[in-house]
């Protein structure tokens, strides 16, 4: 499968489920946006999307028939009814059994190396589309640590991170004299040349204009329905559990 | 002689005379350490054909010195009685042997260790976390810290030690991969389930390895959980009279949290034996294994069962051992310089051999320096800290020019904050509460149920009250990121890369946006900037040079040059902090 289509059927699978109903996933379909939620760790494939025909392997999980082309687990009766809305990929696997390892190539595409760090899907779609922009790309949700960043690209390719959605974006009201403020530090920081200086002094640049932007309110999830934020914080509590029960 | 006397002082501004010469052998081995460590250096630099750095300014090394060695930055009283003093050397011995180090190095081991305030198994870590505190405070040497940790055995009141096993309760493999990651700087867990793709790693020595700790058993015996039934039953009764669920839940705490569910013993009938999809010929599904270390000295299993733990932690720590002292070496000159001599601090070695380091000369002297302070990670440390590499102006660049210009780690940048805030970060100290847990859980069979629920109510009141006494900013706890284990102020050290302690020591100093946010708005900016903050009212008896020569030296070490004056001339005191907090000069260490 292309990579330009797996991020189409990605996207139509979790993002676009209403927007794309009834429509299948052509080729012509253009994310807008792409929610990608990374489960690290979990259940296994064979009991959920994956499931063999081998006895053995299976265990106590049966094979059941969904909407869609293809059949999953019998403890995901609902989810059977909307698999006509969803793709799954069976196909990628890793050489590699060992879990940091895999997870790294499945986040970045590439082999971990002890010398470099690569950009993570969101690094790079902001890499590639180059857009003009107030406020960022794309966001990371309740991120552990080790997810990648923009590994070599440049660091205005990161991810905005928010620890907590319930918080939403914290600290980002604008003060009348932040412009004040902004001519004094560039006074202080001229005396500092050195790339990490160069990369800090992009990103003061970036919230400058981000914090003066409209689409701030983008962020404010106070504004959403009851029911959207419980999703949210629904969302944070079990990804939560499931992180710190990753290697039982 | 004379030559090496030239190639150590290149960054000294002092002249090199005769005299010098001739005393450095009259001062303590640590001296000469720390001078051979430098003229390694620097003929390293020479034959690459690149210039030995220059000597730092006292300011900037003051700062970088308090961050690096106590974690946060200097007040500016300590600024400026180290101007009057002006003697690196004693600055070091005096931070080395302060609190701070302490903190500092506890972070250091908590990355390490994966410390939690909650080990697997829903026990408070609490008595562990002391423990390790402990050990720093009375420096142990690393190596028997380490064997210490590894032969423990006990409920976590009676050793809290035994907190290493519960940390990765009920996944002794991953335990496995985990004390070699730790401790040896070997990534093995590949062949914890195959042949390691890229090593020389096989399955079978991951399992021959792991055989070391399949008599530790972290479950607790029949005995104990009849006994614990019992209790259900008992407690059962009770919310059946009173039509209530809370005493049976309470039990089911009381149990867990009491260590009687989960503590470390030996179970010497235990065996292990090979996963039932082992696919290579040199054993079978379901054999079991014996113990047999693969690389090193070979130990290797004997029928007195009871010394397989000891055995292992004997043979990770031996001089001998191909990467224990390697290990330890490299991720502290990575704490001390912002880079490693081998990249990548969790993977130095293929198989037995170390990977090839950033200067091999060097890291082969620093184990062996390690080996003669005997594991005295404070010696150690100080001999770093002592060279003249440490006091260059820090390397822009990764050429081995200087220790690296990097950004505060996220605890370092919580306690300066924390320090500008309140003054002194190391006034507050929890108390250490080890006596106080070790009796309070007794023998199961001795206990009836309300005597067990009445145990559990004193143990939440007691242990609710770590924090007695702690100074607060707003909502959140004005206290050492070493103490913090949750809540806001874990959120904002999560935010600036501090690592989750979820692997080992995976923090980040990566940029970003939030982070900036933070810098300009939150809450502990505000809290600096008020007029009413500890700085603000220290400012109401100085006259306005004074007063901005103090907000600059307490925020980023050093006075206003000339131009900034100028440019700061009538800007208010909130104002002048903001820039101070947001400059490059504060949240780096140059």
């Amino acid at each position: 499968m292309e990579r330009r289509t797996f991020i189409q059927a990605l996207a139509a699978s979790t993002y676009g489920v209403k927007a794309y109903a009834d429509a299948p996933v052509a080729d012509n379909v253009k994310a807008k946006n792409i929610i990608y939620i990374n489960l690290d760790g979990g259940m296994s494939h064979i009991d959920t999307f994956d499931p063999k025909d081998d006895k053995e392997v299976m265990g106590d999980t049966e094979k059941i028939i969904t909407r869609g082309d293809f059949q999953i687990g019998h403890r995901l009766p609902k989810l059977a009814e909307v698999m006509n809305k969803a793709v799954v990929i069976r196909s990628t696997t890793s050489k590699t059994g060992a879990h940091q390892q895999a997870q790294y190539l499945s986040r970045t595409s590439y082999k971990q190396l002890g010398t470099i760090t690569h950009p993570s899907l969101g690094s790079w779609i902001s890499h590639i589309s180059n857009r003009d922009k107030a406020i960022p790309d794309f966001v990371l949700v309740n991120g552990i640590s080790t997810h990648p960043g923009s590994g070599f690209l440049p660091k205005r390719q990161s991810p905005l991170p928010i620890v907590d959605p319930k918080d939403g974006l914290k600290n980002s009201k604008v003060d009348d004299k932040l412009q004040q403020r902004m001519a004094l530090l560039k006074v202080i920081n001229s005396k500092i040349n050195a790339p990490i200086a160069d990369t800090y002094n992009e990103f003061y640049d970036d919230t400058v204009r981000f914090l003066k932007s409209k689409d701030l309110e983008l962020f404010d999830i106070s504004k959403e329905p009851s029911a959207k934020k419980r999703a949210i914080w629904y969302f944070k509590t079990r990804s939560r559990i499931i992180t710190s029960e990753e290697t039982c | 002689m004379f030559i090496q006397g030239i190639s150590i002082n290149i960054c000294m501004v002092k002249l090199v005379t005769l005299f010098a010469i001739l005393t450095v052998n009259l001062f303590a081995q640590d001296v000469n350490y720390s001078n051979k460590i430098d003229e390694i250096i620097s003929s390293d630099l020479k034959y690459k054909k690149l210039s030995m750095p220059k000597k730092s300014s006292d300011d900037v090394f003051v700062r970088r010195a308090f961050l690096d060695i106590v974690g946060r930055i200097p007040t500016y009283e300590e600024s400026i009685e180290f101007k009057k003093y002006n003697d690196r050397e004693d600055l070091v011995d005096y931070l080395i042997n302060s609190q701070g180090y302490n903190e500092s190095m506890f972070n250091f081991f908590a990355d390490n260790l994966r410390l939690k305030k909650r080990l697997n198994g829903n026990v408070s870590g609490e008595t562990y976390i002391t423990w390790v505190r402990e050990q720093i405070k009375q420096n142990i040497p690393y190596n028997k810290l380490v064997k210490d940790i590894l032969t423990a055995q006990g409920t976590i009141y009676t050793n809290p030690a035994v907190g290493y096993f519960l940390r990765d309760e009920g996944m002794l493999l991953d335990n496995v991969s985990n004390t070699f990651q730790a401790f040896a700087g070997m990534d093995v867990s590949c062949a914890q389930c195959h042949d390691h793709p890229f090593d020389d790693w096989s399955q079978m020595e991951y399992y021959e390895m792991s055989a070391f700790f399949t008599t530790v058993n972290t479950r607790s015996d029949k005995g104990q959980r009849k006994e614990y039934q019992r209790l259900r039953k008992e407690a059962e009764a009770t919310d059946k009279a009173n039509e209530t669920k809370g005493a049976l839940n309470e039990i089911g705490q009381f149990w867990q949290q009491g260590g009687y569910r989960n503590s470390v013993d030996s179970d010497l009938k235990k065996v292990l034996a090979l996963p039932h999809d082992y696919k290579y010929r040199d054993g079978d599904p379901g054999e079991v294994i014996k113990a047999s270390t693969p690389i090193g000295d070979r130990v290797k299993e004997t029928r007195k069962r009871n010394k397989l733990q000891p055995s292992f932690a004997q043979w990770m720590i031996s001089e001998d051992h191909p990467t224990f002292t390697a290990n330890i070496v490299n991720r502290l000159w990575n704490k001390a310089f912002g880079f490693a001599l081998l990249d990548n601090l969790n993977n130095i070695a293929e198989y037995d051999e170390l990977r090839d380091s950033r200067n091999d000369k060097l890291l082969s002297y620093l184990i062996y320096v390690m080996k003669e302070v005997k594991y005295d990670l404070k010696k150690f440390n100080s001999i770093l800290y002592n060279t003249k590499f440490y006091g260059c102006e820090t390397d822009p660049k990764d050429n081995f020019q200087g220790p690296i210009m990097r950004r505060m780690t996220a605890a370092q940048l919580w306690d300066s904050l924390i320090t500008l805030y309140t003054g002194d970060i190391d006034k507050w100290q929890p108390e250490n509460r080890i006596e106080k847990f070790r009796y309070m859980f007794p023998d199961l069979a001795t206990l009836n149920s309300t005597q067990a629920l009445k145990i559990y109510k004193d143990f939440k009141k007691v242990e609710r009250d770590y924090y007695k006494g702690a100074p607060k900013a707003g909502k959140v706890f004005a206290i050492r990121s070493s103490h913090i284990f949750d809540g806001r102020a874990r959120n904002f050290m999560l935010e600036f890369g501090g690592s989750d302690r979820e692997l080992i020591e995976n923090g980040n100093q990566e940029a970003n946006i939030m982070q900036i946010l933070t810098l300009m708005n939150s809450g502990m900016t505000n809290e600096l900037m008020s007029v009413k903050s500890r700085l603000g009212k220290k400012l109401l008896d100085l006259k306005r040079d004074e007063a901005v020569d103090y907000v600059f030296r307490s925020y980023i070490g050093r006075s206003p040059t000339k131009e900034e004056q100028q440019a700061f001339k009538g800007v208010g005191f909130s104002d002048i902090v903001w820039v101070l907090i947001n400059s490059h000069e504060f949240k780096l260490i140059i």
